[in-house]
């Protein structure tokens, strides 16, 4: 069973995640901010599960999506990180994809198009 | 013109355009061009009237329904599918079968029947959105060097080649895994691998960015529009160049307002006049004058040809030959005249020898045609026999415009599919084996054809497996042919190949395997004077050389006598002419009277004795003997005296002249006697039979 | 002759440890047969681990196949150049 950690402010995100990709077989693990999120990882890391995926949002209070991944791929190298923006919003996709992000999505999004998505990113 | 005349010009008029219809079929699986489409609308359209009028009705109303077919295609209401050329290619089958096999009965019917329900379901099936226009579809060409680091960045390079693939349809797709090394010394965290692709699709290039949007920093991502290169309708684009130039050279249109329309033209895939007018830098009637002209340069380019009988061919170069003949016995009167007056014609003779030279090579020129149709007809051949064993071949033609002699042409054809049937069969690996051994799964064939050295070669090349050495051996042990402890070369190994009845494969498959072998082939290029060669790699592929001569009516010939009769033995196939002591010439049992060469026993021909004449000498110690060779094997001809070499215009024997096989035609000599020409091969051939007999 | 079922995901991840389960396979047998039947996909990382082990066990004389592939695994491979539509083996 893999993980996939949602990050983001608003809960309906993070349900509308979790409910598109349960029929899938997928665990999802909730947090509401970046720090909230490193401390989620740590503790998935700890209890044994194995990470398939992050989707972060990009605008959070405390920590934002940018130091988040800036923070998380200094200890977790392979592991794809998803942005989710509102719009396109170039300049952040581009910074995101400096720090090590792997792709974007777009919100608000169709269920059926995420779960195309995280089928091929979780590993 | 008689019915029947009619009938035979219809005949020969269909097969051509059927052989284009099937070549261009095969090119239209691959390429999906629309002008492709565009000429086998036309061939349906031609064959379809003239069928009409040669009384073929049945003929006439079929090709009318594949016409229809192919103007759905037209317009875009059914796409290209394999399942389409199929149908198509079987249709010209049953054509064919109609036309020169009768084609009448229940078996045509149902083929015919087949064929219509299959087209009917095409037609009904899938029509697609006419709004699908030809037009809009653009190439791009993407190169994609993936940084060594990128799985770091969670990056799976696949995915997004994935979507790359799913953007349009994937015309080319090169795979560049050089940096990958074996398995131990393999960092596996690293990217190895990187593409080159073209893809046809109706998607804007911003599309295709969008696709490589979060790879693009760090790594090479190359995207370009190629359409213009991909560009089906050829013709048309240098039609339209010209018309530029024709604007230019008439002063209506400067160079500098044609770049302008030029580059407009990338841009817009407008027509060329259509912006010129636009533009207001020429008028429309300009436009038209000019376009007069560009037809009228078509139609010279048309008109610059006339269609020949090779019979005339033929004649002419028979008449040739007599006044070669004539020259050489006008030089025989020369020797005989006092020395001013032969000096005199000597150089008259020396004049008329070179135009005659001249008047020969442009004969010849004439004679020759490319080796391109040939080529094209395996296409389709490839292309059925690949699906029916289920191997992935790709068929590479080159050296199309190579020309050769006519008669070399047609007889080259079916030694050329036999080794491409070979190659299939025997050469060519399953797709698993060839991932196996880290091999594209698509392998390829390629046919060439060049010249060189006043010869031509033809390669016939595979990436295949090579020949399989130990397994030649093996039968060539069990063959008796060589024992268990013989060291054998490889190069000898090849050799057996050629030997009658030697073939490697444990089964005999639909392909190949059936009688004919590479004996066959060889015997084949031997009858054109030729030579073949191989050259193997084990795992790399196999290539069959052949070289032929430039021309099949010509000759470099050694004249000899026997008795008082003049004999023509090729130069090629002569390796020496020697004296022999009387000790070194022996009977053996079974072989008959031989003589010692370099050690080695060669069969002795009293030529007189052959051919029922008499001899100077009949003690082969006393006459002159000549080693020729083909296939490997020597023979010993016992003749009276050399004459000399020169070159020979050969006049083909009627059968009932000369049943021989010995004999492969004749020549005139300057003072009018007839020389035989002596075919080794035959003659060889025809000594064998005979000791089968005895 | 091994037959060889990676028990993870082939991809970036576990991919060192499919590359020691590969050598090691190689080294012990002559023929080798990997089994993707348990794969839903392949990353490039596994593709490139499959192509390079063939490139070893050739050098070694040896045989290494893959088997059980489904369509999508396929498809990948034919993005990578290795096999073509239809698919066989």
């Amino acid at each position: 069973m893999k993980t996939i950690l949602v990050i983001d402010d608003s809960p309906t995100i993070r349900a509308s995640v979790e409910f598109a990709v349960k029929p899938i077989g997928m665990e999802v693990k909730q947090a509401e901010n970046g720090k909230k999120g490193l401390e989620a990882f740590s503790s998935l890391n700890s209890s044994g599960a194995e990470l398939g995926l992050v989707i972060v949002d990009v605008n959070m209070p405390e920590m934002d999506g940018i130091t988040f991944i800036k923070e998380f791929r200094k200890s977790d190298k392979f592991t794809p990180v998803l942005v989710l923006t509102t719009e396109s919003e170039e300049d952040k996709i581009k910074e995101g994809k400096c720090v090590g992000a792997s792709g974007w999505m777009i919100k608000p999004f169709k269920p059926a198009d995420l779960v195309a998505v995280v089928e091929k990113l979780v590993r | 013109m008689s019915e029947s005349g009619i009938i035979e010009i219809f005949q020969n008029e269909a097969r051509e355009i059927l052989d284009n219809i099937e070549n261009d079929l095969v090119v239209l699986e691959e390429t999906k061009s629309s002008e492709v489409v565009n000429r086998l609308f036309r061939y349906y359209h031609t064959l379809k009237g003239s069928s009409g009028i040669a009384g073929f009705t049945s003929i006439s109303e079929f090709t009318h329904s594949l016409e229809s077919c192919l103007d759905l295609v037209r317009s875009g209401k059914i796409s290209i599918t394999e399942d389409l050329i199929s149908i198509l290619l079987q249709s010209t089958d049953w054509i064919r079968g109609t036309l020169f096999e009768g084609g009448i009965g229940e078996k045509y019917d149902t083929i015919k029947n087949d064929i219509f329900t299959r087209l009917e379901v095409i037609r009904s099936g899938e029509a697609l959105p006419v709004s699908v226009v030809a037009d809009k579809i653009r190439y791009y060409r993407i190169k994609a060097a993936f940084a060594e680091n990128i799985f770091e960045f969670g990056i799976d390079p696949l995915i997004v080649m994935e979507d790359l693939f799913e953007s349009g349809e994937v015309v080319e797709n090169f795979v560049d895994r050089r940096k990958l090394s074996m398995l131990s010394k393999l960092d596996p965290e690293k990217c190895y691998f990187s593409w080159r692709v073209v893809v046809k699709t109706a998607k804007s290039i911003d599309k295709i960015k969008e696709v490589f949007l979060f790879v693009l920093d760090n790594n090479e991502i190359i995207i370009e529009d190629i359409t213009s290169e991909y560009v089906e309708n050829l013709d048309e684009k240098r039609g339209e160049k010209k018309l530029g130039d024709i604007l230019v050279n008439k002063g209506i249109v400067t160079e500098r307002e044609l770049e302008d329309v030029l580059n407009e033209q990338q841009k817009e895939n407008k027509k060329i006049g259509e912006i010129i007018v636009e533009k207001g830098f020429a008028t429309p009637k300009d436009l038209n004058t000019a376009l007069g002209i560009q037809d009228d340069i078509k139609k010279k380019i048309e008109s610059n040809t006339v269609r020949v009988d090779t019979m005339k061919l033929d004649n002419l170069m028979n008449l040739l030959g007599e006044i070669v003949i004539g020259q050489a016995s006008l030089n025989r009167i020369s020797e005989a005249l006092d020395e001013e007056q032969g000096y005199r014609l000597k150089n008259a003779l020396y004049g008329l020898d070179r135009i005659t030279r001249e008047f020969q090579e442009q004969i010849m020129s004439i004679r020759m045609i490319p080796i391109g149709p040939t080529f094209d007809q395996f296409k389709r051949f490839v292309r059925d026999m690949s699906k029916q064993i289920g191997k992935d071949i790709r068929l590479d033609i080159n050296g199309k415009d190579t020309e050769l002699d006519k008669t070399v042409i047609e007889r080259i054809s079916d030694p050329l599919k036999h080794m491409i049937r070979n190659s299939i069969d025997h050469g060519i690996e399953t797709s698993e084996e060839r991932m196996n051994c880290g091999k594209d799964s698509q392998s390829v064939i390629s046919l060439n054809a060049y010249h060189q050295e006043g010869s031509v070669f033809i390669e016939i090349k595979d990436d295949g497996r090579g020949l399989n050495y130990e397994k030649i051996r093996a039968k060539a042990i069990a063959k008796n042919i060589i024992s268990k402890d013989d060291e054998v070369s490889e190069e000898k190994l090849k050799s057996f190949i050629f030997l009658p009845a030697f073939s490697t494969s444990d089964s005999v498959s639909d392909l190949s395997g059936r009688g004919v072998g590479m004996d066959v082939v060889k015997s084949n290029i031997d009858a054109l004077r030729g030579t073949i060669e191989i050259d193997s790699i084990k795992g790399k592929g196999t290539t069959v050389r052949i070289k032929l001569p430039l021309t099949l009516a010509i000759i470099d010939g050694m004249l000899f006598r026997v008795g008082n009769s003049t004999y023509i033995v090729p130069l090629l196939s002569i390796v020496e002419s020697i004296q022999p002591k009387k000790d070194d010439v022996k009977t053996i049992k079974g072989k008959g009277e031989v003589v010692l060469v370099r050690g080695e026993y060669v069969s002795l021909i009293r030529l007189y004795d052959f051919f029922s004449t008499s001899a100077d000498h009949t003690n082969p110690w006393e006459s002159l003997l000549i080693i020729v060779e083909t296939n490997g094997e020597r023979l010993a001809l016992m003749i009276d005296d050399l004459i000399g070499q020169q070159q020979i215009v050969i006049k083909s024997l009627d059968s009932y002249i000369t049943q021989s096989s010995a004999i492969s035609g004749a020549t005139i000599l300057g003072d009018g006697s007839v020389a035989l020409i002596i075919d080794i091969h035959g003659l060889m051939s025809g000594l064998k039979n005979e000791k089968v007999i005895e | 002759m091994k037959e060889l079922f990676f028990s993870k995901d082939a991809g970036i991840k576990n991919i060192k440890q499919l590359k020691n389960d590969i050598l090691s396979a190689i080294e012990e047998d002559s023929e080798v047969i990997l089994n993707l039947s348990n794969q839903r996909r392949l990353d490039l990382s596994s593709v490139q681990v499959i192509c390079s082990a063939r490139i070893e066990a050739k050098q070694r004389k040896k045989i290494f196949k893959v088997s059980g592939m489904n369509n999508e695994i396929i498809k990948q491979f034919e993005i990578c150049g290795y096999m073509k539509k239809g698919g066989e083996k």
